[in-house]
């Protein structure tokens, strides 16, 4: 870690004014927590899209489906808004960062100076050639889902290219609301870089009993428009998918090309400290999906698109720049979690090649129960726990010191009436 | 201050207790218990400020009166 007497200095000063890049989940806790802990200075909110902030998170879940509007993902109420006293800049995108004097350029002119930043930027979807073919979507901003929304109304059928968490979610709406829906995964399996194959091949089998096709090993060539209005994708191997509407969700990348001229260290995201500050530039942090911190465990600077993490993270941050003799650093076991098919999925800590994948197979008083254990070394270092939130406290405890597998495996005895373990 | 749960927003993601575990507690059925709703040491206040702020479905609220 990088740290020099002068850096230590300059952050001990209390800023007066923070201008906060990224009207996400992350920038809005971090305004949130900044007043909470005291802060009485100016605070600029600056974000690209043109409503209020809202939460991803439900685009692809609650929202889709049409249980949650508009007004209900909002990040905060109007009440909350006034209270907060953040002059929020929608439509702003920032497009240059001159850390020498300390400001913010956008696209549309206005120029923002700032004694503390926070880049709360977050990370946007991977390009790919069929991203303007009318009818192909991201599925990043809320325009986005309202457009699958209303064509999966309009009884369109659904075809996601890319078998991660957004293209799964949003298959599993669509079957929900009962149209086809088709799942293409370049790779062998699905979810292939967060679960391990054994939970991956579950995740498969309820797609296929919901009536989704699973098309694994399945690279696109291209998405052409057809005659009869729709959409045909055609695989490498001469597949054929027609569908009403595409979703391309093959990852994101942080939003990083604006920083090009900044001089910050950007890798994979802004390299950070683990406190949250910039390398090099004690006066600017990174939080959410944008933030590579350094973890003092490995050595290593790791990001993730973790919506727990953003909020987190922005606490120790907004914490920090309050209390700057005070600083902490963050450390916590990741944790996300989806739904597929009505299945709550919930996974604590991260999937690694060389872990033991381990199904647990639990009979409680009322039903079946799965948790999967992955090991190494005897330790259980990470957990998913299907449908059963109830235990989730737990696994977070035992995942946090690596609490020995068979320990983990007697507790689940004492509170099951069964267990399998396989 | 108290605070309170909203148990048909609650979804069980468990962040309150990870965030405020001498607040919160996960009942058997997958949804949160406040089993200290009344919250008085500053630091009690902003553990449950950060576990308000750590709920994704907005289930948790205070207020300064029960």
């Amino acid at each position: 870690m990088s740290s020099s007497s002068s850096h230590t200095e300059a952050s001990t000063t209390l800023p007066s004014k923070v201008v906060v890049v990224g009207a996400s989940v992350a920038g809005v806790r971090l305004c949130q927590t900044l007043r909470s802990s005291g802060f009485t200075g100016e605070i600029a909110l600056v974000g690209d899209e043109a409503g209020m902030p809202y939460d991803r998170p439900p685009l692809s879940k609650e929202f889709l489906v049409g249980e949650r509007s508009c007004a209900e993902i909002g990040l905060a109420g109007q009440q909350d808004w006034a209270g907060l006293a953040v002059t929020y800049h929608a439509c702003s995108k920032a497009v240059r960062l001159d850390t020498v004097r300390r400001v913010v350029e956008c696209e549309t002119g206005l120029v923002l100076a700032y004694d503390a930043l926070v880049l709360a930027c977050g990370s946007r979807p991977v390009s790919a050639p069929w991203d303007n073919v009318a009818g192909v979507t991201w599925f990043r901003r809320i325009e986005d889902a309202v457009f699958v929304r209303d064509q999966i109304a309009a009884g369109c059928d659904v075809a996601c290219i890319g078998g991660g968490f957004i293209g799964s979610e949003v298959v599993s709406i669509a079957r929900k609301r009962g149209v086809d829906a088709t799942l293409i995964e370049a790779q062998p399996r699905l979810l292939n870089k967060a679960l391990g194959p054994r939970l991956s091949n579950f995740i498969r089998d309820l797609h296929l009993a919901a009536g989704v096709t699973v098309l694994c090993n399945t690279p696109v060539a291209s998405v052409a428009e057809e005659a009869s209005g729709g959409l045909v994708v055609s695989g490498v191997n001469g597949e054929q998918i027609h569908a009403g509407v595409v979703v391309s969700g093959i990852g994101v990348r942080p939003s990083t090309e604006w920083l090009n001229s900044s001089g910050l260290p950007v890798e994979n995201g802004v390299l950070c400290e683990a406190d949250g500050s910039v390398v090099g530039f004690p006066e600017i942090h990174a939080i959410g999906d944008v933030a590579a911190l350094f973890d003092p465990v490995s050595h290593q600077y790791v990001r993730y698109e973790h919506w727990t993490r953003a909020v987190e993270v922005a606490s120790v941050v907004a914490h920090n720049i309050v209390r700057p003799a005070q600083k902490t650093a963050y450390s916590a076991v990741p944790f996300f979690w989806t739904w597929q098919h009505g299945h709550f999925i919930q996974m604590v800590g991260k999937w690694e090649d060389r872990y033991e994948e381990v199904f647990v197979n639990c009979r409680t008083q009322n039903d079946e129960k799965l948790i999967v254990l992955y090991v190494e070394a005897d330790a259980v270092v990470s957990a998913v726990a299907v449908a059963w939130p109830a235990l989730v406290p737990w696994l977070r405890n035992a995942c946090a010191k690596r609490a020995s597998f068979p320990g983990c495996v007697d507790h689940l005895h004492q509170i099951c009436r069964q267990v399998v373990v396989s | 201050m108290y605070v309170r749960a909203d148990l048909n927003k609650c979804m069980g993601y468990g962040n309150c207790v990870a965030t405020a575990p001498e607040i919160f507690r996960m009942r058997d059925d997958g949804k949160v218990e406040v089993i200290k709703p009344a919250v008085e040491t500053e630091g009690d206040i902003a553990m449950v400020l950060a576990a308000v702020r750590s709920c994704p479905t907005s289930a948790l609220s205070t207020s300064n009166d029960k």
